[in-house]
């Protein structure tokens, strides 16, 4: 005995012993992350539904009830049909929302702390049976093995094994949100350990024992009754409740959504698990019935429960593989299932009434494993205490019968928004009752209720006379009914609405109120539960996801702030401590301005939400509408009641250079210079017609015009009001150029007739003068008439450019009229030279011209010499004594000819350079300048399609550029 | 981005998927499989046949973009 006994310890021990090595080596990384996020992975984790029932129960079951065992997996077959419609949205949800169990997930729904408590004592209640069901198992597979042992002795001893191993599996890291992919792969290898046990003995029983597909059919032969007793069972009423119970428990079992759900897998991995874990559940009991047939061969009178070892003891060494497949499934669901309820029980039954000071994580998880010491004891309370009646299946049954009655709840979070916590509460009490009163009073010798339930109920339908028939549909009955009349008869509150909200993916819920002006009042709140250590990086850590600062003061950046934090401290200390110490009840101002925040968000979460059918087609339009808004050639600004930016247009990002995302949500005053106070200004004015504004912006003078409209205000919502502005610089620059060339046509067409009526005139007295002068005249008169003549030539120079000007402003308006002839530019510069040179100036000032010979423009030849001409004049005139003007020219991209003519004489200041071409617009001193001169100049180029420009000479002096556009010679 | 006619259309599979299996396993129908002279094997078959639907159903489930 000791022999076997010490056999048995030390295979137990090294068996659990590898997998813990296996969790520390993948949480160590040493295993490659393919395998461990590999959707197999993940099915064979949902494999911890499978427990010692299915190694060793499910036999004993197939005895009893024949193919409705198979019900028992069917179920979870049925419910993993759904994943990708049920089971996902789940999953994001509690992704999203940092929920870590069912309990968390029925008090944020329906906003109840006592929903939490309520389930969270009921699941620990229920699951009381199948924890002891684990422990049974064992115990009775080693007194099989080893007959002499004390059960209770062996129980205690396993127990407090699997508390070790649990606390070392589970609670090693404070980490207490993050997934734990050690966990997820040792459960994953305890499965594939049940599989290879129950696949090997499922072997020996087929070859060995019945001998093969022949033999099988020679002992069906012998036994014709056999395959009647595994069908009939499955045409009777059972069956749909088996399947009802083990679909609902595929998800529900606290260890189920653990494995499920809070360990947050892979999404890919998750849709496999549709197909994947049916497949490892067929895999599991493919077996089962040549091992019932083997058993009953081998060992008529033996407790079916133990087939399996009855059947492995033929092969050696087989036994104690056995005997761990059970070992395995009984650990794996008590480490499993401890963790999951500690989890709850911490934050619905402990965190509620004591706040741990110091280091919160460490104390959070040193109560957890005082919490998973806990459970494992009182599972093995409940063996010690619950009577042994009807094998393995029965105590396992009473927990299915438990977490059933989460269905209506459920129910509530995915589909039926109007379920009230007070329905599912007044639900859940019923049905927690009616279970204890028909499935656990009779364990404790008090029977009667469901006996006389089922006699009163089969004289409805005689298929009621079954207990679980019997007992799942009247506990559910009157809990989903009782659910739905209260929440019909009661409303949801505002929070459970938008719970409810965020539960069936609604985009549009809202995230929360913020009642904190900034980050550290939020971090100081934090603070009251974690400490300033803790506050602090939980903070940095709300900030680093939403990619904001510790600067941030928008209300509705705050929001998502405050939103995020709760979620992550529903992570670690459930969603109603987390909701009760961020949120408090809104005062009316802060709804107020809520509103703004709230549509910013709303649009925010609708950029990325996944929509289908109406929504999406809704959707549709309001991106339509955005982006006729966007589009508008005029910049609009939505401003709320508290003048902070809700919608800020992409043609106002344009012309204001602050994008959409800058502005939103900050108060309109606080936007950069100069827009943010002109327009909160616009927006106080009482006037609401338009304003013209200029504006100086970067160096640069704008003209806008800013228009206000009021939204309409309800009674308690007010609006705001929207800003539109209107950029007018292009527009008043042009008008200004207008103006201004209207102003030269009319001067040209003054001079034209200035020079026509004086010009004639004068023709006569310098014809006069002239001939006068060639008479025999004293000194004195002839000297006189030379002053005469002076007088009269200077005279007819202003006229002869005030005749030169009207024909060019007259071909200004008729830009690109001139002549097309090739001309070539040095010709034409030295022309001008030479023309200069003849005046006295010239003289003292040398005419350097460098211009390549076969540089060509288009125009007309003379015309260009005049603007040459009087370019090199203003040169000569601005030179001193002895300077130089150097003119050169050089051909430039798309087609262009520029011409510099270059003094180095006292240059022009900035305000001479803005009228330089205007017309009579001289430097000169009077006498010596018309003002027409670069008048001339200017309106000849552009007659050509030109442009001339203004530079100053490094080292002192102007530079008058002049553009003309080239021509080759040879094409004129 | 996911298509969501795509998806209504593999949201649709889906639940007929789940409708004809339920038909099969939940209803009176699956004395069809459950009779006394059916082999032993035939439930395991059927379980079989749903695994092969589950697993073409979730192929077109990735496939319009979840």
């Amino acid at each position: 005995m000791a022999t076997e006994l010490t056999g048995l310890l030390v295979a137990t021990l090294l068996y659990l012993g590898a997998l813990f090595l296996v969790a520390e080596a993948t949480e160590r990384g040493r295993l490659p992350q393919r395998l461990v996020r590999h959707p197999l992975v993940f099915a064979l984790s949902l494999g911890v539904y499978g427990t010692s029932w299915t190694l060793y129960g499910s036999v004993g079951f197939a005895d009893r009830q024949g193919y409705n065992f198979l019900a028992i997996y069917l179920g979870p077959v049925l419910a993993c049909l759904l994943v990708p419609v049920v089971w996902l949205p789940l999953l994001r949800l509690v992704k999203t929302l940092q929920l870590s169990s069912l309990a968390d997930l029925v008090a944020f729904r329906y906003q109840s702390q006592a929903a939490g408590v309520l389930v969270t004592g009921f699941m620990v209640l229920g699951s009381l049976p199948y924890l002891a069901l684990q422990l049974r198992a064992v115990v009775d597979a080693a007194r099989y093995v080893v007959p002499d042992l004390s059960g209770d002795l062996l129980g205690l001893g396993f127990s407090a094994l699997l508390v070790v191993f649990t606390v070392l599996f589970g609670t090693r890291h404070h980490r207490i949100r993050e997934p734990r992919p050690g966990l997820v792969m040792a459960i994953a290898a305890e499965s594939v350990v049940k599989v290879i046990a129950l696949l090997t003995v499922g072997a020996a029983a087929y070859f060995g024992v019945l001998g093969g597909p022949g033999g099988m059919t020679s002992w069906l032969a012998e036994h014709p009754q056999a395959l009647a007793r595994l069908y009939s069972p499955t045409r009777e009423a059972p069956w749909v409740t088996l399947l009802v119970l083990s679909g609902a428990a595929a998800f529900l079992l606290p260890r189920q959504f653990h494995m499920a759900f809070a360990e947050r897998p892979d999404s890919r991995a998750f849709l496999h698990a549709t197909w994947l874990f049916p497949a490892l559940l067929l895999v599991m009991n493919v077996g089962i019935v040549p091992i019932l047939w083997a058993g009953q061969t081998l060992a008529p009178n033996q407790n079916p429960d133990l087939y399996v070892l009855v059947v492995a003891g033929r092969i050696p060494g087989l036994t104690t593989l056995a005997f761990l497949g059970g070992v395995s499934a009984a650990s794996a669901m008590v480490i499993v299932c401890s963790l999951a309820l500690a989890g709850m029980m911490l934050n619905h039954l402990v965190l509620p009434f004591w706040r741990p000071s110091g280091d919160v994580h460490a104390h959070l998880t040193r109560a957890r494993r005082a919490l998973v010491g806990t459970m494992v004891m009182a599972g093995w309370a409940a063996y010690a205490t619950l009577e042994p009646t009807g094998g393995l299946v029965e105590l396992g049954l009473v927990s299915f019968v438990a977490v059933a009655q989460l269905l209506p709840a459920m129910f509530g979070v995915l589909f039926w928004r109007r379920a009230t916590a007070q329905g599912v509460l007044t639900g859940l009490l019923a049905g927690v009752v009616l279970w204890i009163i028909l499935l656990i009073l009779p364990r404790f010798g008090v029977h009667g209720f469901l006996e006389w339930t089922m006699d009163q109920a089969a004289r409805i339908d005689a298929a009621w006379r079954d207990r679980w028939v019997a007992s799942t549909g009247l506990t559910l009955l009157v809990n989903g009914g009782l659910c739905a009349l209260v929440s019909i008869m009661t409303r949801p509150r505002p929070e459970e609405r938008d719970a409810a909200a965020t539960c069936v993916r609604d985009v549009l819920s809202p995230a929360p109120i913020s009642h904190f002006e900034d980050v550290a009042t939020l971090e100081a709140r934090v603070a009251e539960l974690l400490g300033e250590e803790g506050a602090a990086a939980e903070v940095e850590q709300a900030l680093a996801e939403l990619e904001l600062t510790r600067a941030e003061r928008r209300p509705d950046a705050l929001r998502l702030l405050t939103e995020r934090l709760e979620r992550n401290l529903s992570g670690l200390i459930g969603p109603m401590p987390a909701r009760s110490l961020l949120r408090q009840a809104p005062d009316l101002d802060v709804a107020r301005a809520a509103l703004t925040g709230h549509l910013r968000l709303l649009e925010a979460r609708l950029e990325d939400a996944e929509l289908s059918g109406d929504a999406a087609r809704v959707d549709m339009v309001r991106r339509y509408f955005r982006g006729v808004l966007d589009d508008l050639p005029v910049g609009v600004a939505a401003v709320g009641p508290g003048a902070d930016v809700i919608l800020w247009n992409q043609h106002l990002a344009q012309l204001t250079h602050v994008s959409p995302l800058e502005a939103a949500g900050h108060r309109l005053d606080t936007l950069p210079d100069p827009w943010g106070p002109t327009l909160a200004q616009a927006l106080l004015t009482p006037n609401p017609e338009p304003q013209e504004l200029i504006l100086s912006v970067a160096g640069s003078v704008k003209t806008v015009r800013v228009g206000r409209a009021e939204l309409s205000e309800d009674a308690d919502e007010p609006r705001g009001s929207v800003l539109v502005v209107e950029d007018l610089t292009v527009r008043r620059a042009f008008e200004a150029q207008l103006a201004h060339r209207e102003r030269l046509a009319s001067i040209g067409q003054l001079a034209a007739g200035v020079a026509h009526e004086v010009g004639n005139p004068l023709t006569g007295i310098l014809m006069v003068a002239s001939n006068l002068r060639r008479e025999r005249l004293d000194a004195d008169v002839s000297e006189r008439l030379g002053m005469l003549i002076d007088q009269a030539n200077r005279i007819q120079d202003i006229v002869r450019n005030l005749v030169d000007f009207s024909r060019a402003d007259g071909g200004a308006a008729e830009t690109g009229r001139e002549a097309r002839d090739a001309v070539t530019v040095r010709e034409v510069v030295n022309e001008a030279v030479a023309l200069l040179e003849l005046g006295r100036r010239t003289r003292e000032v040398r005419c350097d011209v460098e211009i390549d010979a076969a540089i060509c423009v288009r125009g007309d030849r003379q015309r260009l010499i005049q603007v040459f001409l009087n370019l090199l004049a203003n040169a000569c005139d601005a030179s001193r004594a002895g300077q130089a003007v150097e003119v050169r020219a050089s051909e430039g991209a798309l087609g262009w000819v520029r011409v510099d003519v270059i003094d180095h004489g006292v240059g022009v200041t900035e305000a001479q350079r803005a009228r330089l071409f205007d017309p009579f617009f001289t430097t000169k001193p009077v006498g010596e300048g018309t003002g027409l001169g670069l008048a001339v100049v200017f309106s000849i180029v552009r007659s050509h399609g030109g442009r001339v420009e203004v530079d100053d000479t490094p080292g002192g002096g102007c530079t008058m550029q002049v553009f003309l556009l080239a021509q080759p010679e040879d094409a004129s | 981005m996911p298509d969501p006619r795509g998806q209504d259309h593999a949201t649709d599979l889906v639940v007929m998927g789940f409708g004809l299996a339920l038909l099969i396993l939940f209803t009176p129908l699956r004395e069809l499989w459950a009779r006394d002279n059916a082999p032993w094997w035939a439930p395991f078959a059927i379980w079989g046949g749903v695994v092969v639907m589950a697993g073409w159903l979730i192929s077109q489930w990735i496939r319009h973009g979840d």
